[in-house]
């Protein structure tokens, strides 16, 4: 590849990301969506039912934890509304005919979701901050730590989203990505619970998939904001280095699967 | 296919089914209420949407408040915010109370979440009446429950006790026995009514009919009414007549004449032994007693472990928070910074990983830099093959 086409192939997945970005922005399920979670977050003082003052550990955790199950919600709906769609309504054909390959059109999906996310989570963690500054008069620095981590978390559910949605249907899909979505959070504990059964053939399966799925685990962020601890700047590089590789498979896999699809 | 006529004779019995399952539905629920409507306090609409809920479900997010108010207790203040409690008690705790509000909303039988929430609204939050409040509305909600003892002695205790705990308030609380008296009362009424009814398991330490007669008696002194006092200490199991208190009531059992409190008789007794010559030494401890004082718990330890054999000595330092506190005070920063380089470069250990070994050299990770890279082995290996075979996809699968 030369470094004219690399350039030509990184514009075109940048335009193809913005406008879905526009797309998701206008689209009502959006709309929806945020007017369901400001007033959701800003309800924090609702919680205080004898007067006792501002709770700051219940309306951190309770907002942290608002913020990721609209992240994914975000995640599940827009992301199925990339590919699938776009195929069925055969408006795929306008894409693919000016785009280099259908890896730049995957990654530009990818990118309009991720901006997406980033909205959202910029929106929302930035309100939840300042709520936070404003009540409790400190600066809670892990809210924005852990906005990041959630953000990387949502990034790879994407990734393997539009990976799936590239080879099935709706329904599939969404199915597929609640279970490896679970299955990921709890990868030690199958692992565990194999070593436990003292199968030998359980545990190099138990292995096997350990290497194969996504650890979502990595992206736990409760404990560090409920005990105050700073994540260090090496896990979060790491952490962002770990996400990126993984995104990068999924979507090579998709892209691969979208490559070889008759559309 | 022909399409089936609906004749008259159809609607009827049709009507009839409808009719049938509507009069079962009404009289299942008619005849078996107390499985279908519990004892729910319901004044709004939130209550009334609350009860559309499958009980199940309640009881399951109720669940899973309580735990997240326990997690909140124990983790304690949150160091930034400047909270007024400690970690490890629900006393003054100002975070969980939303949480196992709501946890009431969802499961209103819980009888321990009244306990614990009165109790914090009564005596540390200041809060005595919203605390009575909260009660009442778990004895309304739990009248056929065999713990709603529990909920009178709750109300006994704040009424009893909560001059005690209040602080320096524009309007302090003061202990009214007399009320405590009557939930008292209630309290061993329904203990007695649902003996049967209380299992071995979920006997209470506190929450017990011997305590109960106990803290009558006490009252019932409070209030002047000495000799009422002493009948209901009969009520008393052998195992639970200890104290002043015991003392007080066997003297009357004796039929000597007692002052009116046990206070004033402890003064008496205390007046007498000042007043007698030969008193015996307060202490009996053996000579040199206060040598235990000196003894660094760290060389205890390392003893020990010797003794045993199971840890070296070094090995031991590492844990040893008073020695690495002692290095680290004694040393300035940039001495200990050159120290280090130093350290490193005649460093006579060939191996790595020093956790692993029996080395004294922590040189290596104790900074806590990049300690990170040997906890997420695991990860950084498979982003590593997740790159290889996202480019070995890209370049063999992919269509040119």
């Amino acid at each position: 590849m030369t470094l004219g086409s690399f350039k030509s192939s990184i514009l075109t997945s940048a335009s193809i990301a913005y406008y879905s970005f526009l797309e998701a922005l206008r689209n009502r399920l959006f709309l929806g969506i945020i007017l369901l979670a400001i007033p959701l977050s800003s309800a924090a003082w609702l919680l205080d039912t004898y007067n006792l003052g501002f709770q700051v550990r219940l309306v951190t955790d309770a907002g942290l934890t608002l913020i990721s199950l609209i992240g994914l919600l975000v995640v599940l709906f827009f992301s199925l509304d990339q590919i699938i769609p776009d195929i069925e309504r055969r408006t795929i054909y306008f894409v693919i005919t000016r785009a280099p390959s259908r890896h730049v059109y995957m990654s530009g999906r990818f990118g309009g979701i991720a901006l997406t996310l980033l909205f959202l989570n910029t929106l929302l963690g930035t309100l939840l901050f300042v709520i936070l500054r404003m009540q409790a008069g400190a600066w809670f620095f892990e809210v924005p730590v852990a906005m990041f981590i959630m953000f990387l978390k949502q990034l790879l559910l994407v990734s393997i989203v539009m990976m799936l949605a590239a080879c099935s249907t709706k329904i599939v899909t969404l199915s597929l990505s609640v279970l490896i979505y679970v299955v990921g959070h709890g990868l030690d504990i199958f692992r565990m619970l194999a070593e436990r059964k003292g199968s030998a053939l359980l545990a190099s399966l138990a292995d096997f998939f350990i290497f194969v799925l996504p650890d979502f685990s990595l992206y736990e962020t409760r404990v560090m904001v409920m005990h105050e601890l700073l994540a260090r700047g090496s896990a979060l590089a790491l952490l962002a280095v770990y996400t990126m590789a993984a995104v990068f498979f999924y979507l090579s896999l998709g892209g691969a699967a979208l490559d070889r699809r008759d559309l | 296919m022909q399409a089936r006529k609906i004749t008259t004779l159809g609607i009827l019995l049709r009507l009839l089914l409808l009719a049938i399952a509507i009069s079962g539905q009404f009289s299942i629920k008619a005849r078996y209420w107390n499985q279908y409507y519990p004892e729910t306090v319901i004044i709004d609409y939130n209550d009334l949407l609350l009860q559309s809920l499958p009980a199940q479900l309640k009881s399951m997010g109720a669940g899973l408040l309580r735990l997240t108010a326990d997690e909140y207790m124990h983790i304690g203040p949150y160091k930034k915010a400047r909270q007024n409690f400690i970690a490890g008690s629900f006393g003054g705790n100002t975070e969980i109370m939303g949480l196992l509000k709501l946890a009431l909303y969802l499961e209103p039988s819980h009888i321990e979440t009244y306990e614990i929430m009165s109790q914090n609204l009564a005596m540390y939050l200041d809060r005595f009446e919203d605390a009575i409040r909260l009660i009442q509305q778990g004895i309304l909600a739990n009248r056929s429950s065999a713990d709603l003892h529990k909920l009178y002695a709750a109300a006994a205790y704040c009424y009893g006790f909560a001059e005690s705990y209040t602080y320096d308030s524009p309007r302090p609380i003061k202990n009214d026995r007399a009320i405590a008296l009557n939930y008292l009362d209630a309290a061993i009424k329904s203990y007695q009514a649902n003996f049967t009814r209380i299992g071995t398991d979920s006997y209470d330490v506190f929450a017990n009919l011997g305590n109960y007669y106990v803290l009558k008696s006490r009252f019932l002194i409070d209030i002047g009414k000495k000799y009422e006092a002493f009948a209901a200490w009969q009520n008393v199991p052998a195992e639970n007549r200890t104290g002043l208190i015991a003392t007080y009531f066997s003297l009357m059992e004796q039929g000597i004449e007692v002052p009116d409190s046990p206070e004033k008789l402890f003064e008496q007794i205390f007046a007498n032994q000042q007043a007698t010559k030969s008193r015996p030494a307060p202490y009996s401890l053996p000579d040199g007693w206060y040598q235990t004082l000196f003894i660094d718990p760290a060389e205890e330890l390392k003893a020990i472990s010797s003794r045993m054999n199971r840890v070296s000595a070094s090995k031991v330092e590492e844990f040893n928070p008073f020695v690495v506190a002692k290095t680290e005070s004694a040393q300035p920063a940039e001495q200990k910074h050159e120290d280090h380089d130093q350290h490193n470069e005649t460093s006579s250990c060939d191996h790595t990983d020093h956790a692993g070994q029996d080395c004294s050299q922590t040189h290596t990770n104790a900074a806590g830099g990049w300690t990170i890279f040997a906890e997420v082995r695991a990860a950084i290996m498979q982003a590593a093959l997740m790159i290889v075979c996202g480019l070995g996809i890209r370049r063999f699968f992919s269509r040119r």
